[in-house]
């Protein structure tokens, strides 16, 4: 489990490499190429946009490969999915959302974790010759920084 | 619908409606933080922090969720829907906050990669079957804040226009319709952690409430939409399908109808009646919902604006929405089943001469 | 005509809509500090304890690393104190105090503390000292034996128990527990009576050595069975049997 998570983790890590990388490539030419109306944009704009370029970059690419090439990109500005189709995607998430989430809650509430039970604790105090409070045994030497902490010396 | 792209387009009521997100979640917050140390002394101040933004994000994400079906079913609820993107990226960053926080305060500092940590420390949990006996005790919450995460994550940063362009409005939405995904998942996450280490049971009951508002709403906005595209198709004559009485289109109103199925938007404009694709070229907006000002069809939604001869944005903006042919017969408005090819421009249909 | 229709970029909303929209803010703030109040007053209130971080203080006394690394120390007028030792961040003992069982040092090190419990966080390398030969009074403390027990309570990490973390129990902390016992804080049991109290009994091995056990069980309910003492403000149980407890219910 722990190597499957780590391996993960460094192909999430070169992911976001690559996508650095790109980002700049990106932000030098590519930005320009798919959308001239980036031209005139400050850098507030281009620092705003680089979390999106670094994690969507294969989609850019893409995007920026059939930058020549009319209509090859699915869901460009020109080819819209019909309404009909998110509509019926919204009502599904709802019915999965409906079903499962009460089911879940449920479940987690019937499943609480058990508490620490209560019992009588067999434990009677120990003899009063023990020291309770903070103390430093070698009090030439102690040279606290805390001040007026009780008990200590 | 600007032609260059700023970091944000701010005008007065986007600094209003800032100013009001910034107020209620101090007040929020403030409150939070004022009852859990009367309340709880010996609280640190990074469980405060832990819990403060855990809960100020969970409401967020109740009423961010509340606002586009509300707005469907009560155009007063529009003003809301007007920066809500702000309100989705101060969530990102809520949520953003309780994760850091959690990973440092429960992770860091250890013989183990935080990161890895996470999913791994007790790893033997994630087997909901262990002897022979369901097991949900002990199963791991985090991954599930991860996951909504994630998703608050890409909604945040690519909640720009850019975006929208380059990605599509279509496939855009799609992407945002990962919101569910995340408040499912936000709601496990709560309901593992947080509901199974503290008892009693009002907890439980306002994440119910909560569940059942943004359902409820949901489901009152579809049942709303559905009744009005599963209306009994009218006559058809010619390539065109007759839609409603003339006199239901006022003027400088926008009116939505069907035609062959698909929603159409009549505009009633120097008193001729124009029609366009009801779809937004931005977001989707329900055009139809909208109305005439300053002589350009205007979308309710964020106030991008078409002429309604030709469907184009005024010059210098570059969005063009499909429009109809018209006819007015009997009293009714008639429109032309198939949309004219981009940029046409459409005389309209004189309403005098019905 | 446009009396209620809303354009966000002009700068005057329609003036009915801006009433509609004031209400429906105040509401929605209403509501929502409203409900923040009920849950943060519902919480669970954090149990007391103390973490001096940022503060150094001077310890010296006889250190003892197993079964429970703790330091000895006797202060002039007699009384004798012992502090349980941790690491800084989630570890125990550091490198640096190894090896020195039985020795006289001192060092530089954080108070935690809840109750009559104190622990002492080494976390400066610099200021550790091995001093002269310990004095017999200083020697290993004789511990007082209580009986043979049978105890059922939470497994916790006694760094953030003691004082580090409030709370330092329960589901959502688990993670951290996990992380602190597997870096070698010393365990603890957690104890409940009816009447609300709460002890925190050290959990060690057997024949002097520390306890051998799965990390995976902090935070959950476990039975130890085994030979309970004092160690001065500290009841340890030299565990002979650990297990996970199956309440009927989970």
């Amino acid at each position: 489990m722990v190597t499957v998570v780590r391996i993960s983790l460094l192909v999430l890590a070169a992911y976001g490499m690559l996508g650095l990388c790109f980002a700049i490539a990106f932000h030098l030419r590519g930005l320009q190429v798919i959308d001239p109306n980036t031209r005139e944009s400050g850098l507030g704009f281009r620092v705003l946009i680089t979390p999106g370029i670094i994690a969507l970059w294969p989609l850019l690419a893409w995007r920026w490969k059939a930058a020549g090439e009319v209509g090859s990109f699915p869901g460009g500005p020109d080819s819209p999915f019909p309404r009909s189709r998110l509509r019926a995607a919204h009502a599904l998430a709802w019915k999965a959302l409906a079903i499962t989430i009460p089911l879940i809650v449920a479940a987690a509430l019937g499943w609480r974790p058990q508490e620490v039970p209560s019992s009588r604790i067999p434990i009677p105090s120990p003899s009063p010759s023990v020291g309770r409070g903070v103390h430093a045994a070698e009090t030439r030497d102690a040279r606290p920084e805390g001040t007026g902490y009780p008990g200590h010396f | 619908m600007s032609t260059t792209y700023r970091a944000i387009d701010w005008n007065r009521q986007k600094r209003l409606y800032d100013r009001t997100l910034g107020g209620v979640l101090l007040l929020g917050l403030g409150t939070f933080m004022g009852i859990s140390v009367w309340v709880s002394p010996n609280i640190t101040i990074e469980t405060l922090l832990l819990r403060g933004s855990a809960v100020s994000a969970l409401l967020l994400l109740h009423v961010l969720l509340c606002i586009g079906p509300l707005a469907r079913l009560d155009a007063r609820f529009l003003p809301l829907l007007y920066n809500r993107r702000h309100l989705g990226v101060t969530l990102f960053l809520l949520a953003l906050l309780h994760g850091t926080f959690a990973t440092v305060q429960f992770h860091a500092l250890g013989d183990e990669n935080p990161l890895v940590s996470i999913f791994t420390a007790y790893g033997r949990d994630y087997r909901v079957i262990a002897d022979g006996r369901v097991q949900l005790s002990h199963f791991p919450f985090e991954p599930f804040g991860i996951a909504a995460l994630v998703v608050f994550f890409l909604m945040a940063a690519t909640s720009h226009d850019f975006w929208l362009r380059n990605l599509g409005a279509s496939f855009w939405k799609a992407l945002h319709l990962g919101v569910y995904l995340a408040y499912g998942s936000v709601l496990v996450h709560v309901a593992l952690g947080a509901l199974q280490s503290e008892r009693g049971a009002v907890y439980p009951a306002l994440l119910a409430v909560g569940f059942a508002v943004v359902a409820g709403v949901h489901l009152a906005a579809a049942r709303k939409e559905r009744r009005f595209d599963h209306a009994v198709p009218r006559a058809e004559r010619d390539g065109f399908e007759q839609t409603c009485p003339v006199d239901a289109v006022a003027g400088n109103r926008g009116k939505v109808v069907l035609v062959g199925g698909q929603r159409v938007a009549l505009f009633r404009h120097r008193d001729r009646i124009f029609a366009t694709s009801n779809v937004c070229r931005h977001q989707g907006g329900p055009i139809g919902e909208g109305r005439i000002v300053d002589g350009c069809i205007t979308c309710p939604w964020h106030g991008w604006n078409y002429q309604p001869e030709d469907g184009c944005s005024p010059p210098p903006f570059q969005e063009v929405l499909e429009t109809y042919d018209t006819r007015i017969q009997d009293g009714r408005v008639w429109v032309r089943r198939t949309a004219n090819r981009l940029e046409h421009r459409c005389p309209g249909s004189a309403v005098a001469s019905s | 005509m446009n009396d209620d229709f809303y354009i966000g970029y002009r700068d005057e909303s329609p003036s009915a809509l801006a009433r509609h929209t004031r209400r429906l803010v105040a509401a929605i703030t209403a509501i929502a500090v409203g409900l923040t109040a009920l849950v943060a007053g519902l919480q669970t209130p954090a149990e007391p304890g103390t973490f001096e971080y940022g503060v150094k203080r001077t310890f010296a006394g006889v250190l003892h690393e197993s079964p429970l690394p703790m330091l000895h120390s006797v202060s002039p007028d007699g009384s004798v104190t012992n502090y349980l030792l941790v690491g800084s961040g989630k570890h125990g003992l550091p490198a640096f105090a190894r090896g020195h069982d039985g020795q006289r040092v001192r060092f530089q090190g954080s108070l935690i503390q809840k109750g009559a419990g104190i622990l002492v966080e080494l976390n400066d390398p610099d200021s550790f000292l091995v001093l002269a030969s310990s004095t017999a009074a200083e020697n290993r403390p004789a511990d007082e034996a209580i009986g043979h027990v049978v105890l059922t309570g939470e497994l916790v990490d006694t760094k953030c128990y003691f004082g580090v973390m409030r709370p330092a129990t329960g589901k959502v902390h688990r993670g951290c527990a996990v992380r602190c016992l597997s870096g070698g804080v010393p365990p603890g049991l957690l104890l409940r009576d009816v009447t609300g109290g709460a002890v925190v009994v050290l959990l060690s091995g057997p024949n002097g050595q520390p306890l051998q056990f799965e990390v995976g069980w902090a935070a959950r309910i476990v039975r130890a069975e085994g030979r309970l003492t004092w160690r001065g403000t500290f009841p340890c149980l030299e565990v002979a049997r650990l297990s996970l407890a199956h309440p009927e219910h989970e």
